[in-house]
């Protein structure tokens, strides 16, 4: 090849090399020999003739094979303003006016159009957890694409059958977590098999992913951790056990707290009965009680030792058996609790069982007391029973009660608590970081506007004031950009 | 007004304006938002204590603010643009026009007039040959220096040349700057361009030097070559033409489809390339501006509008780059232009242009029924003869593509350059996707 010839004299230098002319362009290359001038010259013009003459015989490149094409998709794209909006969000990174869209194309059982797809798989990739519903709104040109890119075909790659042997942890993870739900016995059998194999961290991580559907059945692996190497597994495998209703552990729990527990009944103005409780502060629980996690003597000041036994006994204890055990409803069982002169150290551990047994009738009867901070207590209620607890967690919890307010169906909230909210906010506005603020306004009413803009007026140049004016006009932006969704 | 997000958003100067023109289309940022048939005008309250005041020429679209932004178009004109496709109900339509704003737009008619003034005033024939002489001892003397530059690199050979690859024609580069010999001083950049860490380099660089001499070696012989080659030579080299000559030569009218508008920042400069297509004679014309520092662009083009248009062209072998002479716009219709090219006729076409202008390096095409294929990481632009070429876009935007395309067959405009076609915009079924 005359060009590689050339080439290779222009790497090395004329001084080192010069080519022959080429077959094909024999007569230009004779006359360029015959140029009265320097090799310089004579292979610049080689090379120029040589070039040109190639690029102008070049024919296209012969293709194979042709791609597949996309699948049509099966459901209806999402309108052009909103596929704008989508496009936008990605470009000003604002992930959470992004995810509401996100949201309502998905609800509405839209897909994007094809060409965001790509930007959106780039999306799911930098943030696994969004990934299922941004894949979801990709409809079958996110299918084809992933199929095409080795990068995105994590998202449709099929489970591997030896995923449990082979896969990493996170993978793994997710294999226990998927089958506890589906077949929970099934879970403990497989984890049995591999689990003294496993490093410490590993079996606490799986350990952990037992918590859910805790039932007897579990009871025998549990115990067999009694002798595992790692404290913290132990104490995991024994914390379980403990919260087993019907283990060999809680039943020891539920027996003394029946010991110590009496409901009499009174007559009283010889009309009718009252039912009351009596605490047995003489009750000497066993011993063994004491090896399996529970402390014999009070950490807190005032509180008697027995009452601190008894609440750790409680927060165990499945409220609903217990008051069967005592031939109560749980409703009674709280009411009567909660009238102790003694209810006031038993709070804490009331409300940590009310959430672990997830007890309605006890969370309604926790909720409002006084002194109640445990917000996990709404665990307990049906998402609509809930919003008549929020503004009691404002000042204290804001935080974790943004969790459940700033839930994943972006539910409106009411005006009473929007202006409760914005208020303590003004007053505290680094409580919440930006994208709070984002996601916040996207639950507020348009009702909550003329609130906004008198924030928005507020002319103080306090850094407080500037900074939560700053965050009020974004979160107008974002009332506005979210009405006229629409 | 017609403008749609996207086109809004287009007109952003980077990435971060688009983003700030999205935070500030926001109605509470605005204390006044108003429209009229010709303009649209609004405050919008900064962190100082006055208001910056945005306007917005819709008749030929232009934007002006009062900030210190040195961006063009700022994010407050993006953003009341913006707002105005969200919230077009929360503009006032003003029957009084406020001063400020009747005032700016009175300049621009001004200057309107004073550049067709400017069009007319004649030239001092005398002085500006003196400078035409001066000027072209300087070049020859440069390109004379070229010429003994090129072959010193070739005597030496360019075997050591990646290892210097950033700094070894950073002098004679100078040197045809001060030779005012622009266009071979911007070739020569071009060599940052070649990838010397890829297999193929020595062919690029020798392409590139080769065609350096070979237009000097051309000027040696200017005149014995016809005059539009002469001409193509000149600009090469470095001549420019007056805009105000090339407005006073006879113009194309028609009907413009806007293809694609890009922009490119290199140093201080901004590059802003719109490729505009005839509808009635199928002619590309490419409208060149460049913006350095704070300099505001007249007037913008959005990509996907159509303009009826008087364009003329610079001089030079079917030249392509032109200038607008007049121009209104069209009510928005969808891009649909058949060429009738495949890829094979295309590289014929290619063949033929290069026999009449060597020079030429960058050709536009329309195609229509191609489809975009990738291969072990290679992506092609084919058609239904499984013709292929290879895309010089980037990985992302080839996906962007693919995507858009969903792997059928669309229409695409694009430039070839060097056996590689770079696609700008793609169009089928009525939707059309610009590369930025």
């Amino acid at each position: 090849m005359i060009t590689d010839e050339i080439i290779k004299a222009a790497l090395l230098g004329t001084d080192k090399y010069m080519p022959e002319p080429s077959v094909l362009l024999q007569e230009t290359g004779a006359k360029i020999a015959a140029l009265p001038t320097d090799k310089e010259d004579r292979l610049l013009k080689l090379a120029i003739t040589t070039l040109w003459y190639e690029e102008a015989g070049r024919i296209p490149l012969k293709v194979a094979n042709r791609l597949p094409e996309c699948p049509p998709e099966t459901n209806p794209e999402a309108s052009e303003k909103r596929c704008s909006l989508v496009r936008s969000a990605l470009l000003a990174k604002e992930d959470a006016w992004l995810a509401y869209l996100v949201y309502t194309i998905a609800k509405a059982g839209e897909v994007l159009s094809s060409d965001l797809v790509p930007l959106i798989l780039d999306k799911a990739l930098s943030n696994r957890k969004t990934a299922p519903v941004l894949i979801k709104i990709c409809g079958q040109a996110g299918q084809w694409l992933c199929g095409l890119n080795t990068q995105w075909q994590i998202f449709f790659r099929e489970e591997e059958e030896n995923t449990w042997e082979t896969g990493h942890i996170d993978q793994r993870k997710e294999y226990l977590k998927n089958l506890r739900q589906a077949d929970p016995a099934m879970a403990v059998t497989l984890l049995e098999q591999t689990f003294a194999s496993e490093n410490a961290a590993t079996r606490l991580a799986f350990l952990e992913l037992l918590s859910d559907q805790l039932s007897p059945a579990d009871e025998a692996f549990l115990q067999s951790l009694s002798k595992d190497k790692s404290q913290k597994v132990k104490e995991t495998a024994t914390a379980f056990l403990r919260r087993i209703q019907g283990s060999a552990l809680n039943k020891r729990y539920l027996e003394y707290a029946l010991n110590v527990i009496h409901i009499k009944e009174e007559r009283h103005l010889l009309v009718y009965k009252k039912k009351i409780l009596e605490l047995d502060a003489g009750v000497q629980p066993d011993e063994e009680l004491f090896k399996t996690g529970i402390d014999k003597i009070s950490r807190n000041k005032g509180v008697p030792d027995y009452i601190y036994i008894l609440g750790q006994v409680l927060q165990e204890i499945d409220p609903a058996i217990l008051a069967g055990r005592l031939d109560i409803t749980d409703a009674e069982l709280i009411a009567l609790l909660l009238a102790h002169k003694e209810a006031k150290h038993l709070l804490m551990f009331l409300s940590s069982a009310a959430t672990t047994f997830r007890n309605k009738a006890w969370a309604l009867a926790l909720l409002p007391q006084p002194g109640i901070q445990d917000i996990s207590l709404l665990d307990a209620l049906q998402p609509a029973e809930r919003p008549d607890f929020y503004g009691q967690f404002i000042d204290h919890n804001l935080p974790q009660l943004l969790t459940y307010i700033l839930d994943d169906d972006y539910s409106t909230l009411s005006l009473p608590l929007s202006e409760a909210l914005l208020q303590f906010l003004s007053r505290n506005p680094y409580q919440v970081t930006q994208p709070i603020y984002q996601r916040l306004a996207l639950h507020l009413p348009a009702q909550a506007k003329p609130m906004l803009e008198n924030f928005v007026q507020d002319s103080r140049e306090d850094y407080q004031t500037r900074y939560f004016r700053t965050q009020a006009l974004e979160m107008l932006r974002i009332i506005d950009l979210k009405n006229n969704l629409h | 007004m017609q403008y749609t997000r996207e086109q809004v958003l287009h007109m952003a100067p980077d990435d971060a304006s688009a983003k700030a023109g999205q935070q500030l289309a926001n109605s509470s940022k605005w204390t006044v938002k108003c429209i009229s048939d010709t303009a649209l005008w609004g405050d919008c309250q900064g962190s100082g204590k006055n208001p910056y005041k945005t306007i917005v020429d819709l008749t030929n679209i232009a934007f002006k603010c009062s900030c210190p932004s040195r961006k063009f178009p700022c994010k407050h004109g993006i953003g009341l643009m913006l707002l105005y496709t969200q919230q077009a109900d929360v503009f006032s339509t003003a029957t009084d026009i406020p001063e400020h704003v009747t005032e700016w737009l009175a300049k621009r008619q001004e200057k309107e007039v004073a550049k067709e003034q400017k069009e007319a005033k004649p030239v001092d024939a005398a002085a500006q040959a003196k400078r035409a002489t001066a000027r072209k001892k300087k070049v020859d003397a440069g390109i004379g220096e070229l010429r003994i530059w090129i072959r010193d690199v070739v005597r030496a050979g360019i075997m050591n040349i990646p290892q210097q690859s950033h700094q070894f024609y950073l002098n004679i580069t100078a040197r045809m700057v001060d030779a005012q010999a622009g266009g071979l001083a911007a070739q020569l950049r071009q060599i940052n361009t070649i990838n010397f860490y890829t297999e193929g380099w020595q062919r690029m660089l020798l392409r590139r030097l080769a065609a350096l001499y070979l237009i000097t070696e051309a000027y040696q012989r200017i005149d014995d070559l016809p005059e539009a080659m002469a001409q193509e030579l000149q600009t090469l080299i470095g001549w420019t033409t007056a805009k105000e000559e090339v407005l006073q030569s006879q113009p194309v009218s028609g009907t413009w489809a806007v293809l694609s508008v890009t922009m490119e920042e290199e140093g201080n400069i901004v590059t802003e390339r719109s490729w505009l297509y005839n509808k009635s004679d199928g002619r590309f014309a490419l409208l060149l501006n460049f913006y350095a520092g704070n300099q505001v662009p007249q007037a913008l083009l959005v990509p996907g509008a159509h303009i009826t248009a008087d364009v003329v062209y610079f001089p030079g072998i079917h030249p392509l780059r032109a200038l607008i002479k007049e121009q209104h716009s069209l009510p928005h219709s969808h891009i649909d232009i058949t060429a009738g090219h495949s890829l094979r006729s295309m590289y014929h076409e290619l063949s033929a242009g290069l026999t009449e202008n060597p020079f030429k390096e960058q050709v536009p095409f329309v195609l229509n029924e191609v489809y975009i294929h990738v291969t072990e990481a290679t992506w092609l632009l084919s058609d239904g003869d499984n013709d292929g070429i290879a895309l010089s876009n980037t990985t992302e935007t080839c996906w962007q593509m693919l995507a858009f395309t969903k792997g059928k067959t669309c229409s695409c405009f694009g430039v070839y350059e060097r056996d590689h076609f770079q696609i700008l915009s793609l169009w089928a079924d009525h939707k059309t996707y610009f590369v930025k």
